[in-house]
Formats: structure tokens, sequence, C-alpha cells
């Protein structure tokens, strides 16, 4: 009995040690990870650096941890047994009682000296920004959006304490810098608080605002850009869209970290004119369909859909020409709010600095393409931040 | 390479075993040789440029072997200074350098001197070879392929443990793979691996996390929570790389001793170095310590002794002052164990000496896991200041690792050895239980290592 244990042991290891690298070498290669979206290790080239580097060999392990047979169930099984353990968090992944995916947050560091400085620094690009555009004729808007994670703040662990201190400061620095300017300020922040509870504006699954949030911030910008301007703009009420939901379930940001085995499920919703608008599109140059809602992977439905992602630059002709030329820049949150405001515009760019391949810098392009209303978009984690919108010149 | 990597394990593993075992056992020499070639390439795998250095101290012991048969004294000082002399290049260069410039106000430019993996290893390794031959413990080896499969057979060469030649000498020419072997060793290796994959690198997230907090951020409870998960961290590190290469020697006919026997279950500092890294302790008693005199001189010079090999046995993990106080914090609780405190513990219940052991046992792990001697000196403060309340990691690291924080506390009482003793007398069903058993720690190892991005080594680094 014990022999035949042993044999049957050995047997099985050694069928595992044979079968998952033929299997790993002979089935068809994935470029991409599914639920890591990333790009996945190319197989190692050999040259003489790399191998006496060490770098080769250490390619190879990466190569067989990113194409082993199986990997994507692998992954699976993963985030099941530990979704399965009481823990509290699963691939940097909190599931809150109501069901919404939170990202792990570490609570707020900072030195406030410090800040204040970063702040003083911030605002003093962002009132120079305003008012240069002020000096062109056109009407700079500031739209600050909260992020998910502060959204569903309430939701955290007490214990983890993560604080909302700092972006508090970030926030009141930059809306107290605005009004000091002639721009519009749209702090999308106040406006969601109002409604007694921001969650049902916020995809649970993602780190993004739903189409409910995106709509709602659309109406507020749009009614306060409205105040200011001689010549209104058209602002589409929900009995001029029209509305669609995905049928796939949304695979967002934060569910794919827990390989969608969530027990909650959201749909993603886009809307478009009822009353059809015709326009041209351009993304970093090259002509695309008109299409303000396609899903850049077909395979998967993601808050990417809008627009088809983030895309450098985006330029939309409605070739109505008594209508405002809209430039707006931002990241993410940006995208389906593009589907909406194009439509009061006769041309509506938009840029994505975290992409954008042009050499010119925000003013250079403002001078560039002499826009009449500039809106930039920022999530209030990032009032702080210089990196890829954060910074203009 | 590492043991816990997807390359070593599906592309390494196959293709050494469908070799060697394809090879017929009555052509030893031939099975030798491959397994020379494959542990060559394996150490190649990480660090190509060193594998001449490493060729180099093989030819070097084996020579010093030859000529200390007849001047034993000639071949064991050449040996000792060649093999030593890189040693200290490789690993100490920098600290001795950096420590001159602080003292004396110099400006020597310190050099970045890469270290080879696994030096502090094979020096030892070789250097037991020509001691064990000078001193007619074994014989000379004439085959230079003997040597240097002794010297780099790959299953102990990154990390120990240090296998003496005498332990090995007759295996390497004459040893038996078998069945029941191999499935013991693959047995061995699998919950090596699961000690490895599944709790250690656990513990060595929460040991990260307390141990990356500042002076000032430190509360008693998080930093007590640090210094026991990285004294967890670092037995299941290393008796977990040590049970895969204990593991894959049985399954290549080789039987090496063990380096681990429960450690913390022990009741003095004096039990816990018998059970922790058997084959450092013993190879310093053994070419160092008794050499030197033991405890057959005067008391002055044991103490002498006693505190010096100490203080090796710490610089030997790494060149930084706080291993060398790590050492002598060693070095001197056993130095009060054998003058005082052994008679006050034995009249001690058994639990008292238990936690007055397992504590001393902490504290000196947080000498070797601080980054800087100031860090040793705020965390150990941490640790004795009580502060209200509970840090927010304590609370987040109980919430997120209890499962994990359980299981290392039972893994390290010896349930498991228990149970191996009784699938072997008994077989049967316990056998399919064990088998099973470790089946299920491979898969989840393996999940574990394809899924996080957490894994490393900490002994990689001697």
């Amino acid at each position: 009995m014990q022999k035949l244990c042993n044999c049957i042991f050995l047997a099985l290891f050694a069928i595992v040690l044979a079968a998952v690298p033929i299997l790993t070498f002979h089935l068809p290669e994935d470029y991409i990870s599914y639920y890591e979206n990333r790009a996945l290790a190319a197989e190692p080239v050999l040259n003489r650096a790399d191998l006496l580097s060490g770098k080769y060999f250490s390619d190879w392990d990466a190569y067989m941890s990113d194409h082993i047979i199986g990997r994507n169930t692998i992954l699976k099984t993963y985030a099941f047994i530990q979704r399965t353990l009481p823990r509290i968090e699963v691939n940097e992944i909190i599931e809150s009682e109501s069901g919404a995916l939170l990202i792990m947050a570490q609570p707020e560091q900072y030195d406030p000296v410090e800040q204040a400085e970063i702040m003083d620094r911030k605002t003093y690009e962002l009132k120079a920004l305003a008012n240069y555009v002020q000096q062109k004729g056109a009407v700079f808007c500031y739209v600050g959006i909260p992020s998910q994670r502060y959204a569903f703040y309430d939701e955290y662990p007490d214990y983890l304490s993560i604080g909302r201190s700092l972006v508090d400061y970030c926030e009141k620095r930059v809306f107290d810098a605005l009004a000091e300017t002639d721009a519009v300020a749209v702090n999308m922040r106040e406006v969601f608080d109002a409604t007694g509870d921001p969650r049902p504006y916020y995809l649970a699954l993602d780190s993004h605002y739903n189409y409910n949030g995106a709509l709602l911030t659309y109406h507020t910008l749009m009614e306060k850009l409205n105040e200011r301007l001689e010549q209104p703009l058209k602002i589409y009420s929900d009995e001029d869209l029209v509305f669609h939901t995905e049928d796939r379930e949304i695979f967002g940001a934060y569910s794919r970290r827990i390989c969608n085995l969530q027990a909650r499920k959201e749909y993603l919703t886009w809307a478009e004119p009822r009353e059809s608008i015709p326009f041209t599109r351009t993304d970093n140059g090259f002509s695309v369909g008109s299409n303000t809602f396609y899903q850049p992977d077909i395979t998967v439905a993601t808050y990417a859909g809008y627009m088809g992602g983030d895309i450098g630059e985006t330029i939309i002709q409605t070739h109505r020409d008594d209508l405002p030329r809209v430039l707006m820049f931002g990241d993410s949150f940006t995208n389906p709010l593009e589907g909406l405001i194009y439509a009061s515009c006769g041309e509506f760019r938009s840029l994505d600095f975290r992409h954008y391949q042009g050499e010119e810098n925000l003013y250079e392009y403002i001078d560039m393409y002499q826009p009449d209303i500039v809106i930039a978009v920022r999530d209030n984690l990032a009032y702080n931040q210089s990196e890829g919108n954060g910074t203009y010149r | 390479m590492s043991f816990s990597s997807p390359g070593f394990i599906f592309l390494f593993l196959p293709v050494l075993f469908a070799v060697y075992f394809l090879i017929p056992a009555k052509l030893r020499e031939v099975r030798n040789l491959a397994l020379l070639l494959f542990s060559l390439f394996f150490y190649a795998w990480g660090e190509p440029i060193f594998v001449s250095l490493m060729l180099l101290s093989i030819f070097i012991n084996y020579c010093c072997g030859l000529v200390s048969v007849k001047h034993p004294r000639i071949g064991i000082t050449i040996a000792a200074t060649v093999g030593l002399g890189l040693f200290i290049y490789f690993k100490y260069t920098g600290l001795l350098l950096s420590s001159a410039n602080n003292l004396f106000g110099l400006q020597i430019p310190v050099p970045e001197i890469t270290l080879p993996i696994g030096i502090s290893f094979f020096t030892f390794q070789g250097l037991s070879y020509v001691i064990d031959v000078a001193r007619g413990d074994a014989p000379a080896q004439k085959n230079p392929l003997r040597v240097a499969l002794y010297v780099s057979l790959f299953p102990q060469l990154i990390a120990g443990p240090i296998v003496r030649y005498q332990t090995v000498a007759q295996e390497i020419s004459q040893r038996r793979e078998s069945l029941d072997e191999a499935a013991l060793g693959i047995r061995r290796f699998m919950l090596g691996l699961g000690k490895k994959m599944l709790i250690s690198n656990a513990m060595g997230q929460i040991a990260d996390k307390a141990f990356a907090l500042a002076d000032g951020q430190l509360t008693w409870d998080i930093a007590w929570l640090g210094a026991f998960a990285y004294t967890m961290q670092i037995y299941f590190d290393f008796s977990g790389y040590s049970d895969m290469a204990i593991g894959l020697g049985r399954v290549l006919g080789f039987h090496f001793l063990e380096n681990f026997n429960y450690p913390y279950i022990s009741k003095s500092i004096t039990e816990f170095w018998r059970r922790w890294h058997i084959s450092l302790s013993s190879w310093f008693r053994d070419y160092v310590y008794i050499p030197l005199g033991g405890n057959r001189c005067s008391k002055t010079r044991w103490v002498f002794n006693l505190l010096f090999v100490w203080m090796l046995t710490g610089i030997w993990h790494g060149a930084a002052w706080n291993f060398m106080l790590w050492g002598l914090y060693f070095g001197i609780l056993l130095l009060l164990e054998k003058l005082v405190l052994g008679k006050v513990l034995d009249k001690l219940p058994p639990i008292c000496r238990w936690v007055y052991t397992f504590v001393l046992i902490m504290l000196g792990w947080v000498l070797f896991r601080a980054e800087s001697l100031p860090q040793v000196a705020w965390y150990l403060k941490a640790m004795f200041m009580p502060s209200v309340g509970l840090h927010r990691l304590t609370l987040y690291i109980l919430h997120q690792y209890h499962i994990e924080l359980i299981i290392a506390c039972i893994a390290s009482i010896p349930i498991g050895r228990w149970l191996s003793q009784q699938e072997r007398a008994h077989g049967g069903l316990l056998t399919l239980g064990v088998n099973l058993w470790a089946l299920a720690v491979f898969g989840l190892s393996i999940i574990w290592m394809i899924s996080s991005s957490f894994n490393p080594f900490i002994y990689f680094r001697f």
C-alpha cells in the first residue's frame, strides 16, 4: 500500500512536471493578462549583455510565470480562495458590506508645511491658467470630482483610518484660488454631498462615477457655464437623450482585480441625443467612426467604453460654426462628459496629457486652437498632483 | 535561481529529472557529471558571471585538499586565505571601508561590489572539504569533478544547509536512489515550498509593514506583532528552503543533515541554537570554536572563544554591524545561561522557560531585521513603551492575516514531524493522506506563486 501510494504520488508529480511546460509552450500565447490588465512578459531574446547580467534567465522566470498554462484559472482560484477566507482585502480590494469594491488605501500621512508649499504652487499655476484663458477672451471652467474612494469613504473599516483631511485641505485651496479668478468653479463634491448620498452616482466596481454621476456633473457644469455665456449652450435633459445599457456586466478596474467574483454586478449606461447630431471624429490625428461609446476591447465591457477610453487628443466637429469651440482636458472622468458636451458645440476637443502625443503644452494648445471655452476636469485625489493633466506648461 | 520560481519547478526540474534518471544508475560518474552541469547551470541562472568565481573556489579547494594529505597546515592555510579572502572582499569591503571612513574621517571611495549569491555557503563548504581531509576525517578526492559536485550541488548551493564533506563523501561516489526516498524527498520539497509560499511570505508582508514604520509611528503592539511576524518569516523562509534542499537531495540519493529542529519550542537559548541553523552552528563549533580551544581552557579564554565565535556567526549573516550585535547578543546570552541563568532556568516551570526563550529570540530577530542601529534602538524602545489602544496597522493585520498567524503558530510545533513518523511506521492510509496533503500544499503554493508578487528569500543575501 505504502509503495503503491508513493508510486501514484510520484507519477502524478511527474505528469504535472512534464505537462505544464509542454502545454505552456505548445498552446497559443496570450499577450495581455485578462484580469491584471497588463501586457504579459515577452519571450526573452538572447543577447550577450542580458546573458551575463542574469537578466536573460530572470526574464524566463517572468515569462514562465506570465504564460503558464491555465494562468487565468490560477488567478481566479487564488482570488476565490482569498475571498473565501475571512480577510479585509483581496488583491488590494476591500469588498464592503454593500458589495461595493474599494481600493485599499493607506492613512493620509503628510507634512502640512510641504503640502502647503505644493498647493501654493498648484494654485498659483491654476490662477495663472484661468487668467490666461480669460485674457484670450475665453471662459475657463474647472470641475472637481470626488474619486470613488472618497464617495465610499464611510464604507471603509473604521480602523483603517484613511482620513481625508489632506483631500479637504487641497480642495479648499483649489476653490479658494478659483474664487480669486473669473473662472467657473464646479465643486462636484458639494453637489454630490447635497444629494444626501453620493454613492448612487458612482460605480461600485470601478474607480469612476457612473452615468448618473456623469449626467449630474454635465448638468451642473453646463448650467454654471450658461450663467456666464451670452449665448447659452443647449443642455440635454433626460427627455432629449436616448439611453442605452450594455448587455454585459461591467468589468471594472476593481472587479477585475478579484477576477469578477464579487456578488454585486453593474451594467454601463450611456446616452446619445435623441435628435441626431452628425459629427466627424479624429483621435490623435486619425479619422475614426462617429461614435461616443464603443468598447476598445470587444471581449469585455469596461469604463473605457465611454469615448473608447483615454485618448491623447480627440476632435469632434459638428460643423455648426455658430456654436462655440470647446476644449476639455483631464483624466478619465472627462470621457462620459465628452459624449454629451460635444452635442452643444461647433467643435469639441478633448486632451488627455497622459497620452497626448503632440509637442504642445496646454498654453500652446490654447494659443493654437483659440477655444471659446476651456474646461478642466480633475479628481479630488489629484488636486496636489502634477503628473499628466496636473501640469499646464 | 530560486526554488520558489516557476522557472525552477517547471523548466529546470523536469529537464534535470528526465536527464538524470534516463542515465542508468550504473553509470554513476555520468549521473554525477550531469548533476554537476545542471548545478552550474542552476547557479548561472542567477548570476552567470560568478560561475567563474565558484569554479575558482572549487579548483583551489581541490588542490588544497590534495596538498592537505601530506601538508595539512599548508593546505588549510592556502584554502582559508584564498577562500576567506574572496569571501571578505565580496562581502565586507563596503562595510569595512565605510566604517573606516566614518570612524577616522577618511574619504576612501567605497566600491559597489555585487555579492555573489551563496558565497557564504560554498566558501564554508569548500573549507569544510579541505579541513576534513587535513584532519583525516575524509579521504582526499582525486577526481576534481567530485569536489566540484560537492561544492556546487544545487539543492544546498545557494542557501544551505552547509553540507560537510564527510557527510556526503561516500554518497557522491556510491548512493542509491529509490522510489520511496524520491517520494519522501518530493513530499519534503512540496511542504518546504508551502512553508515558504503560504506562511513565510504572509509573515514577511506583516514584518515589512511593521519595520517600515518610522520612529514615532511605532507603538508597542505593532512593534511586538512585527517582531513576531519576522520571527516566523525567517523560520519558515529558511527552514522551508532547507526542507526543499533536503527533499531534492533525497530524490537524487543524498542525505543532508537536518538544519532545523523546531527551534521555537526551545526552553533555553542554548537549546535554541541546537535546533536553529544546525549546519552553521555545528560548522563554527567544529571548525572554529573547538580549534580555538573550546571550553577546555581557562575561563577567560573560554569566554573569548565563545564571544569570538558568536561575533563571527553574526557577521557571517551580513555586512552590517547589527548582525555582529545580533551574534554577540546570543553569545552573551549563552554565556549567561552557562554561568548563571542555566541553574535558575532549571527550577522554573517549562512554560516560563519557553516564554523567556521565545521573547529573547524575538528581541534577537529585531536586531537582525533592523536596517540600522538607530532603528534597533527605536524599535526596541517602542516594544517596551506602553501606549493606549491598538495601532491601526495591528487591527488591519489581525483582520487580514489571522489565519496565517494561527497556521504559523501551529506549524512551528512538531505536529508535522509526529505525523511523518506515524506515516513511516504505519503506512497505509496515512501514506495516502500525507501524499494528498503534500499535493494540496504544492497546488496552493503554485497558485500563490503565480498570483502574488511578494516572494523574497531572506537567506539568498547571505
